[in-house]
């Protein structure tokens, strides 16, 4: 592909091609068959109260052939204008036409281009004509998928992968790489301040890299602009849509489970996702097995084989409607262990109000959230008085709550907390495995893992340098397989109701609040949709048995010898007798298994779910701060950390474990510069032309990304809000 | 370090222990420059455990329990049965009875409460708790003003002073939480004065009349703006339901200063 500069002057777009999109709109849709890719530079003043647009370039399709034009300007009136003259010569203000023009993270450019856009806009069409062809979606204040304005159809890339340009360019092995480094961000760049060949050409190069990722992502899946999906979820819910529809009956199945708006309430009020916790005994503290009370130890890490597909290909979930099984009456009160007893043979959603709720001696790893206690309180939050363990519940000094919980988080409430409750109401539905074509789904994706996780192996034992083809396009179906398994859960617990999010005109952001009729219109949509196809219920189940599954082998290891989890995983201390009860757990699954024939077979080789697998690490220290906190040191003497909030590369070609140090200095007070994250602040402001420093500059919305340094915290020093609104 | 530096009044700053000196006791590391024989940690611990229990008994007595972190740690670890901590919310006195990695611990926890931890003291507390009412006045004034209007008034009419208080009587009131978590918090200050400015009330009588509303129904408008023609409509409703007399005392006390409701049922 060969690559034609052009300033925004001399830029004459020619008309492009555009097809019909298919679906049954009432006024036909056409979506343009090529694609622009755009990307802007912004600087800031050094105090970060002000920042501008200074560089600008898109891609555009050009009438020779294998070419393109990169069209480049400085300021953002200029970008308005130049997207103007594609508006008027494609005729997309006239027809219902779509041209789709990708920005590797939207929700930040954006606010840089819109209001001039729009200010230029105006001068040319009619508010009505603007408002009308305008279309917001966001996910989130400020999180945008899409924006659509006059047909110029704002897409975001970044979502579409997941993965930074110069990530995601590597991972797609593209031609050209992303110049990182070439520019230096920290200093201030004015609209006329002369920019030299290297910030042209780091401009230039993102534009390019985004167009050659885009087209090989897109070959990589056999899409086309009418069928690349928003979101990297797409891709998952095209195959598991595609499994759908290939038997009318799950049609049928979806329909038959129809939510109401009591039980779709009261599986949001049910969700929550992995149980992340460390033992409280352990915490701030360095377990070592070299020496002291833990010497004879042996520090183990396991995971489970793909947690969330195996729950979906061997557990159960709610195959039938849910329908009311008890509602609360004087005369009639339910006993807990009549719902646990019901909840072996059914799906059960209960709703209950507990009091007096104290944590049985010894456990360590506890299941009740303090989030959905506190939601749920009677009465003013100062009458609940909580000792918490982490976000955890250890006891209820006083305060009533009303929780809605499933059959397993239930039994651990039953199995962990000793409390008074009165059972307020109880639905069922029938137990039974996941739909078929979920099932086939996992079993496809993770044959599919196997197979390139295994190929990649055998190239590594073989010495193919990993920057070859082969081992290239290898990974590349490996990373696909594995997004698709991991992304088929995700497809589960998406809300069925979304709420949308939009800007007005003085660039306040809103979203709609729905109320029980509008959740049961959007209930009944979703369900006539022929587009939509997941029961939301199968994504709670999942995440609950997969609760169920860690807690059972926390149990099994002893509460005493618990050190951490997270969602799948498990950090603890070990011994021989340990070590055989887990083992004999995995083979009494593997049994299981083998007679419910729960396996893929690769190679004349059995590959089981569910199953607890040992991390080839020798750990000889570990130790945590808090949830999504710790780091331990192997026998080889390697750090290895998990911090949230802390990157693994930072600035200053700095990694997280160099700035860590040592195991110990994971301590409250710990300040990570170099790692720490970014934060992002919003300026709201009209089109101006200001004077900044004696440069002329054209102002208006942005948004200013600042350096931020982490600082560890421990519980003795958390900063928690006091106010929910803030 | 000599024994006797140990006995009685505060500790001054050469009697500290230092936190490098805590941190090499705790992780082994050769590398720390002061060491210290058993005794004399059991004799630090002493020390600072009786401090560290008057910081405890003056945030009791100060009713700071729920607002400091510290606390609410040590609470925790009394209850958990730590080493370091008795059963009723205190450090112990002594930790001859530990061994020698429980009494290095101890240590720990106290220098990191005595010195490491602003929520250890009522003052400290305080100041963590005026930081976070700065903060929420300053979001407030930047991005909330109307809703800063809201806060003055309510404070002004329930007789609140303090500005902490202020904050969290109007935030943790039932009625603005509930309106939050509908609306969101930019809606708050609008829906409240859409419903004083069309019923002519003040801002503690539309917050009752709210409260009645939102108990009196389980479907809620979509939008804020709804939400007021809706209240609004309820107490139309109200007003036709109740005979005359009703009616003139209900109007009476939804304008009065005084706003009770005892023995209505609206």
């Amino acid at each position: 592909m060969q690559y034609i500069y052009t300033h925004f002057k001399d830029f004459k777009p020619h008309k492009l091609r555009f097809v019909r999109q298919e679906g049954n709109t009432p006024i036909p849709r056409f979506i343009c068959r090529d694609f622009i890719s755009l990307d802007t530079e912004t600087s800031k003043t050094d105090d970060l109260t002000d920042a501008w647009m200074y560089q600008w370039c898109f891609s555009y399709p050009s009438i020779i052939k294998d070419s393109r034009l990169l069209v480049y300007g400085r300021r953002p009136s200029e970008l308005a204008e130049a997207l103007i003259k594609i508006i008027e010569v494609n005729k997309l203000a006239y027809h219902n036409y779509q041209l789709p023009i990708f920005i590797h993270n939207l929700s930040y450019d954006y606010f840089y281009f819109k209001d001039y856009l729009i200010q230029y806009l105006k001068q040319f069409y009619s508010e009505e004509k603007i408002i009308k062809r305008r279309h917001m979606l966001a996910i989130d204040n400020k999180k945008i998928l899409t924006f659509e304005i006059m047909g110029l159809w704002f897409k975001c890339s970044f979502r579409l992968t997941n993965m930074g340009l110069d990530a995601w360019a590597k991972e797609m092995n593209t031609k050209h790489k992303k110049l990182v480094g070439a520019v230096d961000y920290n200093i201030t760049r004015y609209q006329d301040t002369p920019l030299y060949k290297n910030d042209w050409l780091y401009m230039f190069r993102d534009v390019i890299t985004l167009d050659e990722a885009l087209i090989e992502q897109m070959q990589m899946h056999h899409d086309n602009n009418k069928t690349i999906p928003l979101t990297i979820t797409g891709y998952v819910r095209r195959e598991l849509r595609r499994e759908f529809n290939s038997k009318p009956r799950y049609r049928r199945e979806f329909k038959d489970k129809e939510l109401s708006v009591t039980t779709y309430k009261l599986l949001r009020s049910e969700y929550a996702g992995g149980l992340t916790h460390g033992n409280r005994y352990f915490a701030n503290k360095t377990i070592s097995v070299l020496k002291g009370k833990y010497k004879g130890y042996t520090i183990r890490h396991r995971d489970f084989v793909s947690h969330f597909p195996s729950q979906q290909r061997a557990n159960k979930a709610p195959t039938s409607k849910f329908s009311e099984y008890y509602k609360f009456n004087e005369n009639n009160t339910l006993d807990i262990k009549e719902v646990l007893k019901l909840g072996q043979r059914r799906c059960v959603l209960v709703t209950l109000m507990i009091s007096n709720v104290e944590i049985k001696e010894g456990v360590t790893c506890p299941i009740l959230q303090s989030s959905k206690v506190k939601a749920g309180r009677i009465g003013d939050i100062k009458s609940l008085d909580l000792i918490e363990d982490n976000g955890r519940i250890l006891k209820m000094c006083s305060g009533l709550s009303t929780i809605t919980v499933n059959e397993y988080d239930l039994k651990w409430i039953y199995k962990q907390y000793n409390f008074d409750y009165l059972i307020y109401s109880v639905y069922t539905a029938s137990k039974g495995k996941y739909p078929k074509y979920i099932r086939d789904s996992v079993d496809k994706f993770m044959l599919g893992k196997t197979k390139y996780k295994f190929i990649e192996h055998q190239m590594d034992k073989a010495g193919i340098s990993d920057i070859s083809p082969d081992y290239v396009a290898n990974h590349k179906l490996l990373m696909i397989n594995k997004g698709m398994l991991n992304g088929i859960y995700g497809c589960t617990a998406t809300d069925p109701i979304r709420i949308s999010y939009d800007e007005d005109e003085q660039g306040n952001w809103y979203h709609t609040t729905l109320n029980d009729e509008d959740i049961e219109k959007k209930l009944k949509d979703f369900y006539n949709s022929e587009g939509n196809f997941m029961n939301y219920e199968l994504g709670c189940w999942t995440t609950s048995s997969a609760r169920d599954e860690l807690l059972t082998f926390v149990e099994l290891i002893g509460y005493e010898h618990f050190l951490y989890c997270d969602t799948d995983s498990i950090f603890y201390l070990s011994n021989d007798e340990i070590e055989a009860k887990i083992e004999a757990l995995n083979k009494k699954w593997r049994d299981i298994a083998d007679r419910e024939k729960q396996y893929i077979v690769y190679e004349g080789k059995k590959v089981y779910y569910h199953q607890f697998d040992l991390e080839d690490e020798d750990i000889v220290k570990f130790r945590f701060l808090h949830a999504k906190c710790y780091a331990y040191v192997t026998s080889d003497n390697k750090l290895h950390t998990t911090i949230a909030g802390v990157k693994k590369k930072g600035r200053n070609n700095n990694n997280r474990v160099k700035e860590l140090g040592t195991i110990d200095e994971l301590e409250q007070g710990k300040k990570f510069i170099d790692c720490g994250g970014t934060s992002c602040s919003y300026i709201n402001r009209r089109p101006d032309i200001v004077t900044i420093d004696g440069h002329e500059v054209e102002v208006a919305s942005a948004a200013i990304i600042k350096e931020t340094e982490k600082t560890l915290k421990s519980e003795l020093n958390a900063d928690d809000s006091i106010f929910s609104w803030s | 370090m000599p024994r006797d530096r140990y006995s009685g009044g505060r500790p001054r700053q050469e009697q500290l222990i230092s936190q490098r000196a805590v941190y090499g006791l705790r992780a082994d590391s050769p590398n720390y420059v002061e060491k210290y024989t058993r005794a004399e940690i059991d004799a630090i611990n002493k020390r600072y455990a009786l401090i560290a229990n008057k910081r405890l008994a003056r945030l009791e007595k100060a009713e700071l329990t729920k607002s400091s972190a510290a606390y609410r740690y040590i609470r925790k670890a009394s209850y958990s049965g730590f080493e370091f901590a008795t059963a009723k919310n205190r450090f112990k006195t002594s930790s001859r009875s530990l061994d020698n990695e429980d009494a290095i611990e101890m240590l720990y926890q106290l220098h990191q409460f005595l010195f490491n931890t602003k929520t250890s003291t009522v003052s400290g507390t305080k100041e963590v708790n005026k930081k976070k009412v700065n903060e929420a006045f300053k979001a407030l004034e930047e991005k909330h003003q109307g809703l800063l209007d809201k806060v003055n008034q309510f404070a002004e009419d329930n007789n609140i002073k303090d500005r902490d208080d202020m904050l969290s009587s109007f935030f943790n009131s039932e009625v603005i939480d509930r309106l939050i978590e509908l609306y969101g918090s930019d809606y708050v200050d609008e829906i409240i004065d859409g419903i004083t400015g069309s019923l002519n009330l003040s801002d503690g009588a539309a917050l009752d009349l709210i409260e009645k509303f939102l108990n009196s129904t389980s479907t809620y408008p979509a939008t804020p703006f709804d939400f007021i023609g809706a209240v609004i409509n309820y107490y139309d409703r109200l007003k036709k339901s109740t005979n005359e007399d009703d009616a003139a005392a209900y109007e009476m006390n939804f304008t009065s200063d005084n706003m009770t409701y005892e023995g209505w049922d609206l």
